[in-house]
């Protein structure tokens, strides 16, 4: 039986301070983690983790191996999945109708924006460790198992997973942004790139210029063994058009549009 | 307090809400009436920052709703109670807001067991609940910052009767500690039940506001006697002017001590001598909305 006069909680402290960018970074991490959807992906990517943490270790030939090229592959594929998280973290406010209560507690959208940016960085990171230790589990394996792989991890090769894994997210959510519905995001993030893809593989004119927005082959590259300076180019450029472009344009989207 | 200036809102040629203006005071309970499309909702998001007006202001505690410092502190809202990520858990929720409120999961368990969500139902997920519950869930959402204003459209939608007779003590509750409420329903005996104030909005236009007493003023008195024909016509000997109503009943448009002394003049026997029904908020709601629904059309 529910009571009115129950209403006076124990009393709360006023304050007048807004929520801290660092707490809401915090809240929108928390976000992407507690759906249904979020625990099915971040299952999904880890399970694919020590699956491929396991083939790496018995279906290796003795002598390639090694925790840099166990690292390289892990990542390459735990970053395939993983931008539909960014997606997600942005488009399901739409979809599910949350931003509605969102915006409420925070009207400051951009702050909202900021937030889920620092989230899926943090994401990124995470993502990016976690591989690390699968694939030294792995080599560790695959030595244990008679291998003999070196336990070398170039500086390089870390940060340049790094940066991939973080610019993956960071598309995603800037996909996200700009489109601001679930399906069509995703279906943007994979498709886009890909019929570019075809296209610049029948017209042939399109080859040398599509290398400077090869959105997947650019991202593939980072997890090579040598990243020229030629290749930072072309991801620098690609970021600008797959990244920094969506990201503005879906703030400006963002700060106008009605929330219903 | 929640002040509304003048707010308009267009998209293209249609006018959603025009030049709407009225004040909610705090202590009081504002009830939010009108037909559906008639620019309720709209009006609510303008105030709530989440809609741009085309023209006008709107303010709570004499701010702009972005200017204010922590706005789940001071005012709760809850504008669609189907607007919740169904994959989430009730308490995961509230959990969720309670962070960006600075507040610990106490009040959180506090609020679910004030909107009476049990444990069971708590940590189901939202997409398994019924509109009643999402419409708890939704109203302890509200409460969470423990606010000064609360914005609530359609709060009773899909409640039971107990939820409803619920939160209606609830409301009244929080007006009479000083609170101000801004509410909408379709259910217009729960807006009489529990409002001080009305606010007729209709094609995004306001068609009457102020005091429940002063809308709803019952028009005259109503007066029967023994000898209807001796009735009448002391009524009319007096000089007072009446009408039939359906049920037997005279209808003057006198005070009731002049309908008296006219009945005493003329020794008529009365036997009931009452203010007239105005017919309460309903035909008051249907006066006022149908002569602008054609209007529109």
């Amino acid at each position: 039986m529910m009571t009115a006069t129950a209403y006076a909680g124990p009393a709360i402290r006023p304050r007048t301070k807004k929520a801290s960018l660092r707490r809401l970074t915090v809240i929108e991490l928390r976000k992407m983690a507690d759906t249904r959807a979020g625990i099915a992906l971040l299952g999904i990517t880890a399970l694919i983790a020590i699956v491929m943490m396991f083939v790496l270790a018995f279906a290796t030939k003795s002598n390639d191996g090694g925790l840099s090229d166990f690292f390289r592959n892990t990542l390459g594929l735990v970053g395939a999945l993983l931008p539909v998280l960014g997606i997600l973290a942005a488009t399901s406010e739409w979809s599910q109708r949350t931003a509605l209560s969102t915006f409420t507690l925070v009207p400051h959208r951009e702050r909202i924006a900021a937030a889920k940016l620092g989230a899926v960085v943090l994401l990124a990171a995470v993502t990016t460790v976690v591989s690390l230790g699968t694939s030294a589990i792995g080599n560790g394996i695959f030595n244990a198992t008679g291998g003999n792989g070196s336990w070398h991890l170039p500086l390089a090769v870390l940060a340049n997973g790094l940066v991939g894994q973080v610019l993956a997210m960071v598309i995603g959510l800037a996909f996200g942004l700009l489109l601001m519905n679930s399906p069509l995001a995703i279906v943007a993030y994979f498709l886009v790139p890909t019929v570019i893809q075809v296209l610049t593989g029948v017209v042939h004119a399109l080859e040398k210029p599509f290398r400077w927005i090869d959105l997947t082959g650019n991202l593939n590259k980072l997890t090579d063994a040598h990243v020229s300076s030629t290749t930072w180019a072309h991801v620098a450029v690609t970021a600008v058009v797959w990244l920094v472009l969506p990201l503005v344009v879906g703030m400006v989207r963002l700060s106008r549009r009605e929330v219903k | 307090m929640i002040t509304v200036e003048e707010l308009s809102k267009r998209y293209g040629s249609h006018a959603a809400v025009k030049d709407v203006s009225f004040t909610c005071e705090s202590g009081t309970v504002t009830g939010f009436l009108g037909p559906n499309g008639a620019g309720k909702s709209t009006t609510m998001r303008m105030i709530c920052g989440l809609t741009p007006p085309s023209s006008g202001n709107a303010t709570v505690n004499g701010v702009h709703y972005r200017d204010l410092p922590d706005p789940g502190r001071a005012v709760g809202v809850l504008l669609d109670a189907s607007a919740m990520h169904s994959g989430r858990t009730g308490r995961e929720t509230l959990t969720l807001s309670a962070k960006v409120l600075g507040l610990g999961s106490d009040r959180v368990e506090h609020l679910l067991k004030l909107v009476d969500l049990p444990e069971a139902a708590a940590k189901r997920r939202v997409g398994n609940y019924s509109l009643g519950m999402r419409q708890r869930l939704g109203i302890a959402h509200a409460l969470l910052g423990d606010p000064s204003v609360l914005i609530l459209d359609e709060p009773a939608n899909g409640l039971d009767p107990e939820g409803i007779y619920w939160m209606r003590g609830l409301l009244r509750d929080f007006a009479d500690r000083g609170g101000t409420v801004l509410l909408s329903s379709h259910l217009l005996h729960e807006v009489e039940a529990v409002a001080d104030r009305l606010v007729v909005i209709a094609g995004g236009k306001i068609a009457a506001q102020g005091s429940k007493d002063e809308l709803l003023a019952s028009s005259g008195i109503a007066v029967r006697g023994l000898d209807d024909i001796a009735l009448q016509k002391a009524l009319a000997n007096a000089g007072l002017a009446s009408t039939r109503s359906r049920d037997g009943m005279f209808i003057v448009d006198a005070d009731a001590e002049s309908v008296g002394r006219a009945a005493a003049a003329a020794q008529v026997v009365l036997l009931e001598l009452r203010p007239a029904d105005g017919g309460g908020l309903e035909q008051l709601f249907l006066t006022l909305t149908s002569s602008d629904l054609k209007v529109a059309a």
